[in-house]
């Protein structure tokens, strides 16, 4: 009876922030063009960073892919005053947590200290940025460790089936990689593209720094100044970004020992820049992006009982990123799921949203906001979110203006727009023989070199529909 | 849960706690089953009358149930089923627990799940859906002496409920290993080794949570170290003890064995560590490190309004919400004999039961398939 989302909340009890006309924090641009955001949140003795580094996974040199990560993961493996051992035990004494972690748009360094350690933690934080040292032996072994972990992950069938659905939806763009490479491509790698890639991209006219918690406006400006003096600004290389690719409809797939099939629904979607990104949030929200109550959860789960949990997602980041239909359903009930699913959404494009969901969404979305922004993790998370794709610091308080002038209109439009259910691509893992899934005569090989895949593919019979 | 009531009807729940901008889901524990929500403070009343109504009148139909019943068991295939190591850790539990229910699944077996009916479900909620088997946490801007009236108006209108069956069940010592193997298609062995120890209601278990993290917590732990680092044969080991169970419960240890190493090598490095914590005392620093690493994360934890209700119902449950105030002192008093000692006392063979996942061909095997053209099996 009891139920839980799979997709996790972001949870926290208790009150709204007050709403003031006051922005989230303050924002400064040092000599270096640094962008610095400082929120003063006196209370618990803690300090949360947050640092962006506006430069991710998607640059990875063709053939290279897996450098950003690589440079991430062996940040904190030896600096030129400490060992990664030594780093490490220094970090755990101080109850200090220092985590890098590259994406696909950018690299996140994060920090979580205790007020009365701060100076002892921006120390390391800054040998971490500054003067790492990329050790041969650390490189051969965490290099060997992400292989592993990638071997690891083919166990998980939601894994399998999200690789060869960002596969298919992005080939030839970064998009459709995996940001931590592939065993080939991590085979070439070698130290000294993870030295270029971190004398290139950690610069400070590279980066945003949040700050949130138990910190002042004149500490933190004298902390960058005693650890990071030396950071100097350099120019960084252009990067032209490819078109996303055409839209094509296809259908993998892949045939594998599970109970359950693992399927994957969707498209490429929109940038965050999109001027229809508001309207696109609230259609998808109704759709199934706003768990319980939106169409998708209440016919595929409530009322069909297809499924654990299914959700919808539009992933807008700086390029458009994937439109997203997840679902693991028994293998039996596959073929029915799926099609009860794509039913829900032509007529939900065909149909539009009402009055009433256009209503409960917004009020929603408006007034769940402030919950976003209640912990120091929260603010430090969302003030260099809000930098990295220009949305202002002031952000939180027009958000229910932008929410609230959203008309059904529009939300119908975006329906009509942004969602293309005959340019569907639609990967399954399963027991396709339990599932009822035809296999077509021609077979092709499409996970990039994993011949563990069998694929197949036929175009989408969405395609043939009327739509 | 969600189902509906006479006054609330399918779907209004969820409908207007949303709307409010509010949160709300449910999990289940092997002690407790907790239901939450979290939103601005002006919507408090709604919860309270909203959870009060459904403790006592929730609708628990066929349709609804034969409904959920599919959907668990959905639950099921997706985190055990299909997920090696999860379905490891069930045989482990399984194996290690011969008397006490912590034996058994929360989601259920698989059959039972097919085999429970809506009377059972009845049942249970008659019996254990009440104020007198509930605690009820409130954390944000709020003050006891405003709240009381409103809980009082709203669960004070519910009767208590019946007395509640104890669990009775006690674990007998265990005297000797036990091994269990799972053999399922997967992508690496995972071996787990799982002892029994005491709860918080025994002082040992200050001393056991500095031993787990010296083990397994942060990145200077001596697993991660040993096995991942130096010896490279592990490409994760941890070690994870729960002193908020409210019965005796295991202290695990867990490595996901690195690719081309056997999970017989890792057992022994596994096996120096642990002679290692028995025979040599932690230095000062590094029983400092581990106090220093438990007591920060601590205070981070209090970051959240909805980990400091959890943490809050967690003690409530154990006895008294006020138990959580003699966590840090007593960690703080722990000695590196003392670590010592509850090593030598719990980490010993006889004690344990090991479960070792040994992949059965391909991380998610091909399915035969016949005819020409075809790949087989591998």
């Amino acid at each position: 009876m009891t139920r839980s989302l799979l997709i996790s909340l972001i949870l926290s009890l208790g009150f709204a922030p007050s709403l003031s006309a006051a922005p989230l924090g303050v924002r400064t641009v040092l000599d270096t063009n640094a962008t610095l955001l400082v929120a003063e949140r006196p209370g618990l003795p803690m300090v949360v960073l947050s640092m962006i580094l506006k430069t991710g996974a998607a640059i990875d040199p063709q053939g290279k892919q897996g450098v950003a990560n690589l440079t991430a993961e062996l940040l904190t493996r030896g600096t030129k005053n400490y060992s990664a051992q030594a780093l490490a035990e220094e970090l755990d004494f101080l109850g200090t947590s220092l985590s890098v972690e590259a994406g696909s748009d950018a690299t996140t360094v994060g920090l979580t200290t205790l007020t009365k350690n701060l100076d002892r933690s921006f120390a390391l934080l800054a040998e971490v940025i500054l003067s790492p040292t990329f050790p041969q032996d650390e490189f051969e072994r965490i290099r060997k460790e992400i292989e592993g972990r990638l071997h690891s992950n083919q166990e998980d069938p939601g894994w399998v089936a999200g690789k060869a659905f960002k596969e298919h939806l992005y080939p030839q763009h970064p998009y459709g990689r995996l940001i931590s490479g592939q065993a080939e491509t991590l085979a070439r790698i070698t130290p000294a593209d993870i030295e270029q890639f971190h004398a290139t991209y950690y610069r400070p006219n590279n980066a945003i720094i949040a700050v949130a918690g138990e910190i002042t406006q004149d500490r933190i400006g004298s902390l960058l100044a005693a650890h990071f003096a030396d950071w100097q600004a350099a120019d960084l290389p252009d990067f032209s970004w490819p078109d996303p690719p055409e839209r094509a409809a296809r259908q993998v797939n892949l045939n594998k020992e599970v109970t359950q099939a693992n399927i994957m629904i969707g498209h490429s979607g929109i940038a965050r820049s999109h001027p229809d990104y508001y309207a696109v949030l609230i259609m998808n929200h109704i759709l199934g992006g706003g768990g319980f109550g939106s169409r998708l959860m209440d016919r595929i789960r409530e009322e069909q009982g297809y499924a654990y949990s299914i959700g919808s997602y539009f992933s807008a980041r700086k390029h458009p990123g994937p439109f997203t239909v997840a679902l693991q359903t028994k293998n039996e009930s596959a073929r029915q799921a799926i099609d009860e699913t794509l039913a829900v959404i032509r007529h939900f494009r065909e149909e539009g949203a009402t009055e009433e969901e256009l209503e409960a969404a917004k009020a929603y979305l408006i007034n769940s906001f402030p919950l976003r922004l209640v912990s120091n993790a929260d603010v430090a998370g969302m003030l260099p979110v809000l930098e990295f794709y220009e949305l202002g610091l002031d952000y939180p308080d027009r958000y229910p203006g932008i929410i609230g002038s959203v008309t059904l209109e529009q939300v119908r439009t975006a329906a009509k727009n942004h969602l293309h259910p005959d340019q569907f691509v639609q990967v399954v893992v399963a027991d396709l023989e339990k599932a009822g899934l035809e296999r077509a005569e021609t077979s092709a090989d499409v996970s990039g070199g994993d011949t563990e895949h069998t694929a197949t593919e036929e175009p989408n019979p969405a395609a043939t529909r009327a739509d | 849960m969600f189902r509906g009531t006479p006054t609330y009807g399918k779907g209004e729940f969820s409908r207007l706690i949303q709307e409010r901008g509010g949160r709300l889901n449910a999990f289940t524990s092997a002690d407790q089953t907790v239901y939450f929500e979290s939103a601005a403070v002006q919507h408090l009343d709604l919860f309270l009358e909203l959870e009060a109504d459904r403790m006592a009148h929730v609708m628990l139909d066929e349709e609804g149930f034969l409904s959920e019943q599919k959907i668990v068991m959905e639950e099921r295939r997706l985190r055990t089923a299909d997920e090696p190591s999860s379905d490891l850790w069930e045989q482990v539990s399984a194996a290690a627990f011969t008397a006490h229910p912590y034996g058994w699944p929360v989601v259920g077996w698989m059959h039972d799940l097919e085999t429970v009916t809506l009377a059972d479900v009845k049942a249970y909620h008659q019996t254990y859906y009440a104020p007198g088997n509930a605690i009820l946490v409130i954390a944000g801007d709020v003050t006891p002496e405003t709240l009381l009236p409103r809980i009082r108006q709203t669960f004070g209108q519910v009767p208590a409920g019946p007395a509640i069956p104890e669990i009775t069940s006690v674990e007998p010592p265990q005297r000797g290993e036990r091994r269990v193997f799972l053999k399922r298609p997967a992508s690496l062995p995972l071996y787990i080794a799982g002892y029994h120890v005491p709860t918080f209601n025994q002082d040992e278990s200050f001393a056991l949570s500095i031993a787990a993290t010296i083990l397994g917590g942060g990145r200077s732990a001596r697993l991660q170290r040993s096995l991942v680092e130096d010896q490279q044969i592990a490409l994760s080991a941890n070690a994870r003890y729960d002193r908020t169970s409210l019965d005796p419960t295991l202290f695990t240890l867990s490595m996901r064995i690195a690719p081309g190493k056997t999970w017989q090598a890792a057992e022994q490095a596994l096996s120096e560590e642990i002679t290692r914590l028995k025979t040599e005392r932690v230095t000062e620093k590094e029983l400092e490190r581990a106090k220093n690493l438990i007591e920060s994360s601590f205070t981070y934890s209090q970051d959240s309004f909805f980990y400091r209700a959890l943490q809050l119902g967690q003690y409530a449950a154990l006895g008294d919400w006020s138990l959580i105030l003699k966590v840090i002192p007593g960690l703080r008093a722990v000695t590196a004999e003392q670590v010592r000692q509850v090593a030598q006392k719990y980490l010993i063979d006889t004690n344990r039961t090991v479960g070792i996942l040994e992949p059965d061909g391909a991380p998610i095997r091909e399915v035969p398939q016949g005819g020409p053209g075809r790949r087989g099996a591998h």
